[in-house]
């Protein structure tokens, strides 16, 4: 779950005194892009300045694809992808690239399946040959099932359940939702990997690992037309499928009242959530949203940082974030609550602070902050050729454009603190919200004085 | 092997994430050598390439300035890396005050309040944070900044490097802030281990500290953060390191301009010690109730930065622990199924840094992970490398260093090494060279003689009703609680 905004920013006109205007824009990214005759997209990206390619390849498959009872499937197949297919030995396809010196991983998220790799140049074709066998013809057995269930529930084990406050995110988005899939967490649940089967691998992998469901991305030191005949040569082969992939995704009806849950867990401090629904990743709203969550939170001189961390000392961490994704998804605050403190006034504050972006326009020197942020993050972002496939790769599958790559630079210069103040009207409103405020399981000190 | 101890950050990434990226997931089941079913096309080929150099100039105050140029983007970053101003040169009696001064450098300076700091930082959309920790020499300085504001962005930077306030509130601010992460650390059980482990590699060394505690935090006061920067923020042995889009001869005149005034002490260069050769092996069981899994970690003393045996060191690890093609790798998760990652790795200073192997497993297979852990230790010492996996191995380190090169950062870093360790100039130039020159043999000297089993520490958090009795098969237990307490010793001859 990348829950960022793949977008970028730039600056507009600085107001605020004593700060010169930042003229800084980053450059544009050149790229051709093509579709297969078997329905794959290809991405190329030139890049000559050291002597590597970075290939990245995107199935149009994540969390939200995956049916009740077989939570945590996608990302359990990602984890297969890599046992060997006709021409591949299990776990050759890693062993391959690392002893080449080369580096390669995957990622699932609720909307996508990433698999990436960085070589050297010259090693680009074995790349490709690797995962065109693995897009064509991968081996699905019970054995290679059964050790990488284990290995993924340790996964679970390490990273949510043996982890003070592990559970957060997966408790925010179980409370959020009641019907869309986003309610349970991508690493899925214990029953659920336990219940997978090899019809169920079988079957996922014949519906969603097919090209026209796939986007592959280039950038590094390569002859575009040279490397088209690559992908072509191998990639090109893999057969295509008539059949759509489904999208029926059952869709979150809107928020009605206000609702409020208390739990307890088995953290050291409490925490309070405070969420709101917004939209989806490029409606016009979510580029606002994504500005209120930066005032609200990047920097020390961020809004709840300073208010809730810094002068009222009434959280050990605070932040409001933006999870904005393929389908529409939730806007949370969060505060973990300092020892002595009552959650109540952290939450209180949480919604003071969501509150004062209705009420009060954002002063000039702020949005002024935040496009000089954006313009920093914009550039950090794309330094590297696996951050720019990446962004590349999110304009083209997410948002079936790939201008946006670039193009969303001009939305964010153009935003008004105006803006700013209807998304917020619009979305932190009392009935679109919940509340969560989570205790110690069996606390003596961490809550209420 | 050392912990971040900003949760905080750990923390917002936690929530954020979900990204179930499959942190070296890869994985293999030999490379010893068998052919490809299919035919791959493969290149042979080595990868050469050119390293690009760093420029490098001296200010009269002793300030030693290193600039790598690198126009793709419109960025600068900076580091000052302040050597004497690291927690290993913390006052005895007083753990953290390093950590803390460094920390408090920002909340305040002679014309700036610590709000007013923040927001012309940020308004600018550059990053300027000073951290260290305990077992390093050097504070450093971290900066970055859009080009255009590089020179406004040094400026703030030297002004709160050389004329910090540590205003009185900030400090009674900072304190409350921390004292509960110092509270909530003790939760985590990747930093239990690592507490406990610094402590049997090093025993009394500075680097056998892990976090300051609850009470040297509460006793600091004002006035030792004001003694401990004018004592160790200098300039005689500073380093400032600047990667980005811009020259020696635009960025000499900048940092003379911020930092030229900046008075030179005399003093000479901060010494070390190494620590105390390591004492004979030991269990230690941290009882944390109702983990769900076990960190095990296994370590030892190895080699300083300057040892001839580092790169040979490299090569071992590499084919131990270092990546999803290592034997750690492939035997406790490929084959078994134990874990989601097995791994090893090496710290190397100017003293005697440690090697280490960790993983983190499921309760009930405790005892037999640590078992096949141990017995790839073994393994690496009695048993000759294959061919295949040996070649695999050092041709993997040589490329991964080709590849590093993409970041302008770390290839200034490894610039960075070298002059603060005085290797040869041609060190990174012959860095490949070295590397496939390593022979099996020497492997498994090295092996032999860093892998002693008799030096191997072995610390273990989990539930320890269920545990304790795998890890006493192993010899007698140190059972610690979550607090650092020795609780009793059981099993073995005690």
């Amino acid at each position: 779950m990348r829950r960022r905004l793949c977008t970028c920013v730039a600056i507009a006109a600085i107001v605020g005194a004593g700060v010169s205007t930042a003229a800084t824009r980053p450059p544009k990214l050149q790229y051709e892009i093509a579709t297969l005759p078997n329905g794959l997209t290809v991405v190329l990206s030139e890049d000559h300045s050291t002597p590597i390619v970075h290939v990245e390849l995107w199935y149009h498959v994540g969390s939200k694809n995956e049916r009740p009872g077989l939570t945590g499937f996608a990302h359990l197949f990602e984890h297969l992808m890599f046992n060997g297919s006709k021409n591949v030995r299990s776990d050759e396809h890693t062993s391959m690239i690392a002893s080449n010196g080369g580096q390669s991983n995957a990622y699932t998220t609720e909307d996508t399946t990433v698999f990436w790799e960085t070589v050297p140049a010259h090693y680009l074709p074995v790349v490709l040959w690797m995962e065109a066998d693995r897009m064509a013809s991968l081996q699905i057995d019970e054995k290679a099932l059964a050790s990488e269930r284990e290995v993924v529930k340790e996964e679970r084990r390490m990273r949510v359940d043996n982890q003070p406050f592990g559970r957060l995110s997966e408790i925010i988005y179980d409370q959020a939702y009641s019907v869309h899939p986003y309610k349970h967490p991508t690493i899925g649940s214990m029953a659920d990997l336990e219940a997978a089967s090899v019809e169920d691998v079988r079957s996922f992998y014949e519906t969603y690992y097919v090209p026209s469901n796939a986007t592959i991305v280039l950038v590094g030191d390569f002859e575009s037309g040279a490397a088209m005949d690559l992908v072509t040569q191998y990639l090109g082969r893999v057969p295509g499928v008539e059949r759509p992939v489904p999208r029926d995704i059952p869709q979150e009806p809107p928020w009605e009242r206000e609702r409020r849950v208390a739990l307890e867990e088995s953290w050291p401090l409490p925490a309070v959530v405070v969420v709101h629904k917004i939209p989806f990743d490029g409606h016009p709203d979510s580029y606002p949203l994504h500005f209120a969550s930066k005032i609200l939170s990047d920097g020390q001189s961020s809004r709840i940082y300073r208010r809730l961390v810094y002068e009222e000392q009434l959280a050990l961490a605070a932040f409001g974030q933006g999870a904005i994704v393929e389908d529409p998804s939730l806007f949370f605050a969060v505060a973990l609550v300092q020892p002595g403190r009552m959650p109540a006034n952290a939450e209180r504050a949480l919604r003071d602070e969501l509150e004062r972006l209705k009420t009060e326009l954002v002063s000039p020197r702020e949005l002024e902050r935040v496009k000089n942020q954006f313009a920093r993050d914009y550039i950090l972002g794309r330094t590297s050729n696996q951050q720019k496939a990446m962004h590349l790769a999110h304009a083209a599958v997410i948002h079936d454009d790939i201008t946006t790559a670039d193009g969303e630079f001009d939305i964010f210069m153009n935003i008004t603190a105006e803006d700013v103040q209807r998304v917020a009207q619009t979305y932190f409103t009392n009935d679109n919200r919940l509340i969560l405020t989570i205790m110690p399981r069996n606390a003596t000190s961490g809550g209420a004085p | 092997m050392r912990l971040c101890l900003y949760y905080v950050v750990g923390f917002t990434c936690a929530l954020s994430a979900g990204v179930y990226a499959q942190a070296g997931v890869q994985q293999a089941q030999s490379i010893t050598g068998a052919e490809l079913k299919g035919l791959a096309p493969v290149s042979d080929e080595i990868l050469k390439v050119e390293l690009p150099k760093a420029e490098e100039a001296d200010l009269d105050n002793g300030l030693h300035l290193m600039v790598l140029e690198d126009r793709r983007v419109p960025i600068v970053s900076v580091q000052v890396i302040l050597i004497g101003a690291g927690g290993y040169y913390d006052p005895p009696d007083h753990a953290g005050l390093a950590g803390f001064t460094a920390s408090l450098l920002r909340e305040g300076t002679a014309t700036r309040s610590s709000v007013e700091i923040a927001e012309a930082l940020e308004t600018l959309a550059s990053r300027v944070n000073v951290s260290t920790d305990m077992s390093l020499q050097a504070a450093t300085m971290r900066l970055s900044s859009l080009v255009e504001y590089l020179d406004q962005t040094i400026a703030l930077a030297a002004d709160v490097l050389l004329r910090p306030s540590f205003p009185e509130e900030e400090l009674a601010l900072f304190k409350t802030r921390e004292q509960a992460g110092l509270i909530e650390q003790r939760t985590r059980p990747r930093f239990l281990a690592v507490e406990r482990l610094a402590k049997v590699i090093y025993g009394d060394h500075p680097a056998g500290r892990t976090s300051p505690t609850p009470e040297t935090l509460d006793r600091t006061t004002r006035d030792d953060l004001i003694a401990f920067h004018r004592e160790h923020y200098v300039p005689d042995h500073a380093v400032i390191a600047i990667a980005g889009d811009i020259s020696m001869a635009d960025a000499f005149p900048a940092v003379e301009r911020h930092f030229g005034a900046w008075a030179s002490s005399g003093t000479r260069p901060p010494t070390v010690d190494d620590p105390e050769p390591i004492g004979p092996s030991r269990l230690y069981l941290i009882n944390r109730e109702a983990s769900v899994q076990t960190n095990l970690v296994v370590g030892t003393q190895a080699i300083n930065r300057t040892s001839d045996d580092y790169d040979i060191l490299s090569v071992m690890n590499q084919i131990v622990g270092g990546g999803p093609s290592s034997r750690l790798f492939l035997n406790l998760r490929e084959d078994k199924g134990y874990t989601y990652g097995a791994y090893s790795s090496f710290t190397a200073q100017r003293y005697r840094g440690d090697w280490d192997a960790s993983t983190e497993v499921r309760t009930e297979v405790t005892g037999d992970a640590l078992a096949e852990l141990l017995r790839e230790l073994v393994r690496i010492h009695d048993e000759p490398v294959p061919e295949q996996e040996f070649q695999d191995a050092k041709r993997s380190i040589v490329a991964s260093f080709a590849l590093s090169l993409e970041s302008p950062n770390a290839l200034l870093n490894n610039f960075v090494v070298r002059h603060l360790y005085d290797l040869p100039d041609d060190y990174w130039d012959r860095y490949p060279e070295r590397i496939m020159s390593v022979t099996r043999e020497q492997v498994q000297e090295v092996a032999a003689k860093y892998l002693d089993a008799g030096r191997l520490h072995i610390v273990a958090v989990g539930d320890g009703e269920q545990i304790s009795g795998m890890l006493t098969s192993f010899g007698a237990v140190d059972v610690y609680d979550d607090q650092g307490t020795l609780i009793e010793t059981v099993g073995g001859d005690q």
